[in-house]
Formats: C-alpha cells, structure tokens, sequence
C-alpha cells in the first residue's frame, strides 16, 4: 500500500475516528485504525465493538492496500509533520510514513484482524438536517441516566411515529422529551434506545448544514453524517457510524406527563436560569433543594443551608394562587441551559406534583419535585 | 453408673516428698517454656542488667539460654538462690504491698530447677571467679569454679523431661516458640534502655540495641513499621501515669490482638484497661475495628496487687474505678488531639475558613449545625476528667486551657464550597484518587468517601427527622418474600423517617415513589431487600434500640450510596474531596474502608522508595 495525502486532511480524519477506541488490554487492535487506501480515497475506521466509524479522505493511492496502526500515537504524529505532504507506505504490519525532512516507521498489526464493521439490511430509515438532530439531542441528553444498573435509561429514545420524531431521556426523576414534524411511513415507525457514548458522538460529528440519515433495526443503528461543505476537510463522501442500541424496553414516559398543570408563568429564558443559579449559591451537598414560591406577580426563588440563606426574586405576569415547590435547582438549569428559545413555560400545580418546563416547539422537561417532610 | 476407687481401701493422709510436692509448684510457674524465660529475663531485668540476651532451641523445650550482664552472684547466694522461697527482693510481708521488682516469690528459679537440667553460671563485683552450678530435677549435681563475665548466664535443657504429663500437654514447637518469641519482644518494649537479643537454632529474630524512644523499640523489635501511625503519648493524674505508644484514630486494625498493656513494666491483660480503651476508642474508629498500642501504666505498686496469678498475667486493681476513669478519660483525650492532627494534616493546604455570610435583613441567620456527637453513654467523675469529659469534636472543649486552636476541619461550616487547594494527580483502578498537597500524597477512596458522606447525611437526617425526599418519575415496585415482606412492614416507619416514601403494594411488593435526594435511585432496590433482611434478623428492629436501628440503617444505606466509578476529571474529584473534608470523620466509612490517607513526603522518601528510586 502506498499513497500520499495532504497531511491536514489525514489529520482531519484521524480526529473523526480517535474517540472510538477500545481500551481492553486483552485486544490492542481496538486501539489501532483500520485504514484502507484504494480508488483515491484512503478510509478510516475505528471500533471499540460497541461503537463503530469510518470515515474517507481524498488520497493520491499509488498501489491499494490496508494496514491497522495505533490510532492515537498516529493522529500525535500526523498532526505534527513538517510538511504539507504526506507519503505512507506499508507492508503488512509496518507503516512508512514520511513528510518533509521527516520520516517514521511505525509498527501495526495485520488488517485481517481488524474487526469487520456490521453490516445490516436497515429496516428502517429517515433524513433529517444534522443541525435539528444535534439540537434534539442537545435539548434532551442531560437527563439520561448515569447509572449503569439502569442501563434502559443510559441513553436517548428515539421513536419514529404519528408523523412526528419524538426524543425522550430520563434518570427518573426527570424526563426530557422534544418531538419535531416528520413524515414517517407506515411500515417505517418504530423506535430505538441509542447509548449515551453513541449519542455524545453523534452531537460531535453533527455540523450545521447538511443532510444525516438514521438507519436502524432492532440490534444497530447507523448515521450516515454527510460532511459540511464549509472550508477544505479532505473528507469525501459521509462519515458512518454504526452502533449498538440499547435493547428493552423503555419506560412508559408518556404516563408521567402531567395531563394537566393548573398554572403557568411565560418567562424570559434566560432570566429564569440567572434567578435560579444565584439562588442556588448557597445550596450545600446537604441541602441540594431550591424553593419555587409564586404569588400574584412575583416568583421567588430561596435557598437555605448550613452556609446561609438566599433569596431572588422575578416579577412575572401571575394571578393565581401561592403555591410553593422545591426542587433539585441542577434539574431546573439543565434545560434552560441547553435550550435556546428565548422564553420557556413553567407549569406547576403542588408541592407534590412535578414541575415543567415548555417551549412551544414541542419541548418539555418534566421535573419532580423534592418533598420536604 | 460408673464408680470410682470401689476397690480400694482408705488410704492414710501423708505429706508430699519435697521433689513431688516442689515438681506439683513448678507446674504452676513453669506452665510452659515461655514461663521460664519469662522468669529468667525478670530475674535479669532485676538484678540490673543493660543487656540481656535469649536463645531457645525446639520451642524452648529442648533448649533456652538466658544470659545478662546484671550483678551476678557469689558461690553462696547461686546455691541459694536454688532454693524454694529463697529470694533477695523482698524482706517481709509487708513488702507484698508495695512489689516494684518482677519477681518476689523465690519459687522461678527452684522450680525451674525441679522440672529441667538446669546450668548456671554467674559471678559478682566482689568474686575473682565464677561459679558453675548443674542442676537435675531439683538436685544440686555439681558445684564448682569456673571463669564467667559478670552477670549470670541460666541454660535450662530437656524442660519437663522428668514430668511426661505435662510435656503431652504441650503445643507444637512452632506455638511454644511464638510464645516465647512475643514474650520476649514484650518484655524488650517494656525495657527500651536494655538491649535485647533473641535468637534461635543459629537464627537472630530481633537484636535491639539500648533504645531512646518506645516508637523505634517497637519498630526493632516488632518489624519495622510497628510504630507508623502510632504516635507517642504521655498523660499523669491523680497518681498514675500513662504513656506509650499509640494508633491514630483511622480505619484502626481488625482486631484487638495489636492492643498491648502493661501495669509498671509488667505485660499484662487486663480486661478493665482493654474496656476502657475501647471505650475511648470508640467514636474514633468505625464499628468492628480497633485500636491498637502499647499502653504503660504506671501506679502506686501499693495499688496493684500481681500477686494473682501465678505467672503474673493477671492483675487486680485495688482502686478499679479510678484507674479505668483516668485511662478512659486520658485516652479520649489522645484520641481526639490526634484525631484533629491528622485532618488537620490532611486538610493542611486549604485555604482558611470563608467568613461567614452577611445576610439581607430580615432573613433569619441559621446558625451550622454543630457537629456535636452523643455525650460519652458512661457517666465520668467530673474530678479526674477536667475539661475532657466530652468526645472528641468540639476542640474547645478540650483546650479549656490553652489558646483556642486554629480552626480546623472540624469547627469549619459542613458545607464549604470551598474546594482543597489540592493538585489533582489522577485516578488509579479501584476508584483510588491521588492529590499532592504540601503534606504528601493523598489518596482518596472513592466509594468508601461517598459512603461516609452519605452515611452522615443519612444519620443527621435520621436525627433531625426531616429529610428531604426526591420523588421518583417511574415508582419502583419492590417485591419480597413473604417473611421479608412482613419484616419490611415493620421497618416502614423508620424507612419514611429516613426519606424513603415507600407504602405496601399487596402480596409481598412495595411500592417505592421517592427516595430521600441523597440516594442514588439505582441503589433503591438492592437497599429495600437488604433492609427487610435486617429487619428480619432483628437488626433493625427499632422499638429494642433505636440508635443501633439507624446507624444499621445508615450504615446498609451509605454503602449502597458509595457504589460507583471514580470521579472522572478533576473538577468531580475535588468535589468529592471537600465533601469529605467536611464530613465529622473524614477518615473512614462506616465499615472502616479507608476513605482518605495521607502518606507524608517522609514516608514517601524513605527507605523502600529510596532504595527504588534514589
């Protein structure tokens, strides 16, 4: 194998790939890329068996071929050559690589032992602009569950239904869902649980402008994420990603929205988020709790522990009855943090009913509330 | 039904033989090999000697050779030294009450002689030659002159030879050399300033120069190491004095086997001394582990009587309460100074305490809820304890003498934002965090700290009864056995006091809505099943005990809590860190893992890292 390649286009693609590596001692392979030279492309691929992807960069290929080296120590030396080209040669498990006054040789391991990426008939499949999907994502992703013991919740559910995607994650003790118009077919509906680690990369790889179309079944799903037109990448064709979904099923969020909330307050974004984090302040592990107390036209915020007290209020257009609840100020700046409307809906009923957060594009974030006996 | 002696006449009453009557004594003083060199090396340590050597050969019993360089003996006072009740320590009765040498009875030395070969040689000051005596089962074989250092130099061989029974009822030679190998360091400690030899079959087990300190004894003659995070203490009052060697508050030691008295230079056990340390050890160290050192006391010898057991182990107090108040009383004391030392260490680096907040007016200032623990459950004479008589976190209390302390760990706010002013060196597998401070390295458990910090909110919530409840978006549904399920209702109350809502959900479930907002939710399942298990074996039955009920409780709790990975970067693992910091004991969880230990920049440079890398 032999080609020659910018180096800024190889180091582009060596950082699409670098995050999916596997770290088990037992196989050193997962730490190494597959790269594959033949017909003008040199492509790049990186598992860690849970996750797989690849992506294509433009090459001059001399003589076709394929090689796996370590991907990191790689990416270390690519992006740190002299000089604009770039030429690799490989044997079986060696690799050339020189640039300028520079030259490496780099010890690799056989291309057949790389593991073969999934192939898989996509059952289903749908297009959406990159920058809507990254955005849902965004919106929703802080609640997953951390916990491993709970791995149905360690991701985000996409249901693909009544002509609408609706994104769902929740650790149980508050849920975020964001649906968006779509045209989904018939036989295409269904729905899937993709990883958190997945969902993280796909937020990375998601630029601005283009096109990503899912693809899934009931054991993988894929992102085919075409690259942005802005600015010379060297990639040619789609990044591909391939994962494992989380199999189970996921919990009946649609039951834990609250049919009705008796009040809501119309509030400036981020006012709300400043009112809450300086009210936060004084919260202590201890006492990780904030009170929401509305009365007509105003809506104050109070913390206390053993550092202080805290209190911040916000006039607001309200006319109904004191009510107060407290909650977990972190599950109230989550998802004013990560949305960005300018103005959100806050509904409430009790002290013992769930808080939520609203926007009028098919957001909610559904927040239970801290009961102090 | 058996009978016994049906076929023998009565016999008439007659006095022992001497031999037979003085083999019957023996067996009582010379129980076993350790006994002789026990009473041999007393015998040394009383007659002066500033060196004193001990060698045995197959457990003692084929061979143990005892030689000092104390005063020695003339060719009169050797032969009579031999015999029962011969002694030069005591003059008369009277003198029983006041014992400040080991031995007082003359009986070591003739029974010793009773049941063994028995070889002496010894010369005094005042004698140009030396005198060699060779004994046999009590009998004077030879006597005669030979050439010999001053001091006395004992061998006795082929022990019990003569009394078959009791040479049966000896363990293996590995159990009697163990025996005489603690022996022998126990008395080495207990004498610094003598230096100690103990060899057998060719091999040196420890040699142990004339020492300064008790820490670098016990190091010579315990392994090295005996004596790190023991610290040296010292404490008078009221006509005792103690002082030794002791181990910081921490995880403590597994068991009280590394707990050592002694009651003026003699090791002894003493259950009165052992329940008084473990008292004052016990808001100190976590449930099930323990103190560990070596504890001298030192008393009026008219207050102690040894004379109780005939291998001296034994001791009786004649003023029981009193020494055990002072011991109880000077121990929490140490505890508590070192207790504060050793956060102190750890928190060194910090930055001081914030100043408190200034509040808008009108709002109602909440004063910190002050860390004080549950009063000590003895009550203690106000006269011997001074000031003490609390435990060990309010340091004022325990300073009511001296300048108040800088504030320390424990007088700052519970909660501080304020992060250590650590350096982060990384995360090592089994969630373990390392920090530098200017102390040395620190490392950090990281379930072990989250079950300490979850444990003491657990408890306070317990305590102050209003804890705060996270409600649960999907309700767990808990199902148990029938008997669990029926142990479980009883624990309801405790588990809601606790901020779980959780409510039976017909045939053996239970349905859990909220968990108190510490509580990882994950855990919640795992918990109520290990609960209801506790419940059912009794050990949560709160109406017997409460306070046993909810340190259980906690305990079960926090441990669920503490599961889970190391802190990923830094910015979680300082968090962690601080959180700790501000727990009342930051040291340990509450099943005694080890959740943050200091190795000071000494440790680290000293000899097995210097040898690696210097």
């Amino acid at each position: 194998m032999k080609f020659t390649i910018n180096r800024d286009h190889f180091s582009n693609g060596l950082s699409q790939v670098l995050n999916v590596v596997g770290t088990r001692a037992t196989m050193p392979i997962l730490g190494n890329t597959l790269i594959e030279a033949a017909d003008g492309v040199v492509s790049l691929t990186t598992t860690n068996l849970d996750m797989s992807i690849r992506c294509r960069i433009k090459a001059e290929v001399a003589e076709g071929g394929s090689i796996t080296l370590p991907v990191r120590k790689l990416a270390a030396i690519v992006s740190d050559l002299p000089s604009l080209e770039v030429i690799v040669e490989c044997t079986a498990q060696q690799a050339r690589i020189t640039s300028g006054t520079a030259s490496f040789r780099i010890m690799g391991i056989a291309s057949d032992e790389f593991p073969p990426l999934p192939t898989f008939a996509d059952k289903r499949s749908f297009v959406l602009k990159q920058e809507d999907l990254s955005g849902m994502l965004r919106s929703v992703s802080y609640a997953e569950s951390t916990d491993e013991a709970r791995y149905i919740m360690n991701g985000v559910f996409f249901s693909f239904a009544e002509n609408k995607l609706t994104l769902a994650a929740t650790d149980g003790r508050r849920l975020a869902v964001i649906s968006r118009e779509m045209t989904v077919g018939e036989d295409n509906a269904g729905s899937l649980i993709l990883p958190a680690r997945t969902v993280a990369e796909v937020m990375r790889l998601c630029g601005t402008s283009d096109n990503v179309r899912i693809a899934f079944n009931d054991r993988q799903a894929a992102f085919e994420i075409a690259n942005g037109a802005s600015g010379d990448t060297g990639l040619t064709d789609s990044i591909y990603l391939v994962s494992k979904v989380v199999e189970g099923n996921y919990p009946n969020y649609k039951q834990v929205i609250p049919k009705e909330t008796d009040q809501h307050i119309r509030l400036s974004r981020e006012t709300f988020l400043n009112t809450v984090r300086r009210a936060s302040r004084v919260t202590s592990d201890k006492n990780n709790s904030i009170k929401v107390s509305v009365k007509s036209g105003v809506i104050d915020i109070s913390g206390s522990s053993d550092i202080g007290e805290s209190k911040v209020s916000l006039n607001v257009d309200y006319t109904g009855p004191e009510i107060a609840v407290a909650f977990n100020p972190q599950y109230l700046m989550d998802p004013l943090k990560a949305l960005s409307r300018d103005e959100v809906i806050f509904e409430f009923k009790d002290e013992l009913s769930p808080g939520v957060i609203r926007t009028p594009d098919g957001f909610m974030c559904v927040i239970m509330p801290l009961r102090i006996s | 039904m058996p009978s016994y002696g049906n076929n023998s006449t009565p016999r008439p009453i007659h006095i022992l033989p001497d031999a037979v009557a003085s083999r019957i004594a023996a067996g009582e003083v010379v129980e076993r090999p350790v006994a002789v060199v026990k009473e041999l090396v007393e015998n040394s340590l009383d007659a002066g000697a500033a060196r004193i050597s001990v060698d045995f050969a197959e457990g003692g019993v084929r061979r143990i050779v005892v030689e000092d360089d104390g005063t020695g003996m003339n060719r009169d006072n050797a032969l009579l030294s031999l015999e029962r009740h011969a002694t030069s320590k005591l003059e008369d009765a009277g003198d029983l009450d006041h014992i400040a040498s080991f031995g007082f009875r003359g009986e070591a030395l003739p029974s010793i002689a009773s049941v063994a070969h028995l070889t002496m040689k010894t010369r005094d000051a005042a004698s140009e030659t030396g005198t060699l005596v060779e004994v046999a089962g009590g009998l004077v074989k030879d006597v005669r002159e030979t050439g010999a250092p001053r001091g006395t130099r004992i061998e006795v061989a082929d022990l019990f030879y003569n009394v078959p029974a009791r040479l049966k009822f000896l363990k293996s030679e590995k159990t009697e050399a163990a025996h005489i190998v603690l022996a022998t360091r126990l008395l080495a400690l207990a004498n610094p300033s003598v230096a100690f030899t103990l060899s057998s079959e060719g091999r040196t087990l420890f040699s142990s120069p004339a020492c300064e300190s008790l820490a670098r004894r016990a190091d010579e003659v315990f392994g090295r190491g005996t004596a790190s995070g023991m610290a040296e203490i010292s404490a008078e009052g009221d006509g005792i004095t103690l002082s030794g060697l002791l181990l910081s508050p921490g995880t403590g030691r597994p068991s009280r086997a590394d707990l050592y008295f002694f009651a003026n230079r003699r090791s002894v056990e003493n259950r009165l001394l052992l329940s008084a340390t473990l008292e004052a050890a016990e808001s100190f160290f976590p449930r099930d582990r323990f103190p560990a050192g070596f504890l001298f006391i030192t008393i009026d010898p008219a207050a102690i009587d040894v004379n109780v057991h005939p291998a001296k182990r034994e001791i009786r107090l004649r003023d029981e309460a009193k020494v055990r108040d002072f011991v109880l009383a000077a121990l929490r004391e140490k505890f508590g100074e070192l207790s504060r030392g050793k956060s102190a260490q750890i928190a060194a680096p910090r930055p001081a305490a914030v100043p408190a907040p200034t509040l808008a007016p009108g709002t109602t200032p909440r004063i910190p809820a002050a860390s004080i623990p549950t009063p000590p459950a003895t009550p203690v004479k106000a006269g011997i304890l001074r000031e003490v008589a609390e435990p060990p976190a309010p340091p004022s209390n325990l300073h009511a003498n001296a300048p108040h302390p800088a504030p320390t760990l424990h007088t700052l706010p519970e909660s501080l934002p304020q992060l250590p002013s650590w350096r982060f060196v990384g995360t090592l597998s089994g969630g373990l965090v390392l920090f530098e401070t200017t102390e040395g390295l620190l490392v950090l458990g990281a379930s072990a700290a989250r079950a300490r910090i979850a444990y003491e909110h657990c408890l306070a919530d317990l305590e102050k009864g209003e804890p705060v409840t996270q409600g649960l978006l999907f309700p767990l549904v808990v199902e148990l056995s029938p008997a669990a399920a029926g142990a479980l209702e009883g624990g309801l109350a405790l588990l809601r006091r606790g901020g779980f809502e959780i409510e039976p959900f017909g045939r053996g479930s239970f349905r859990l809505s909220g968990v108190p907002a510490w509580f990882p939710v994950e855990a919640a399942d795992e918990f109520i099943k290990n609960a209801a298990d506790s419940f059912a074996e009794g050990g949560l039955r709160s109406a017997r005990d409460p306070l046993q009920a909810r340190d259980t409780f906690a305990r079960i709790a926090a441990t669920h809590a503490g599961r889970g990975p190391a802190p990923a970067d830094e910015a979680q693992a300082l968090d962690l860190a601080s959180r700790l910091l501000a727990c009342k004991n930051p040291l340990a969880d509450a099943r005694g893992r080890a959740a943050i230990t200091l190795f000071t920049r000494r440790e680290l440079t000293g000899q097995a890292v210097q040898r690696a890398f210097l």
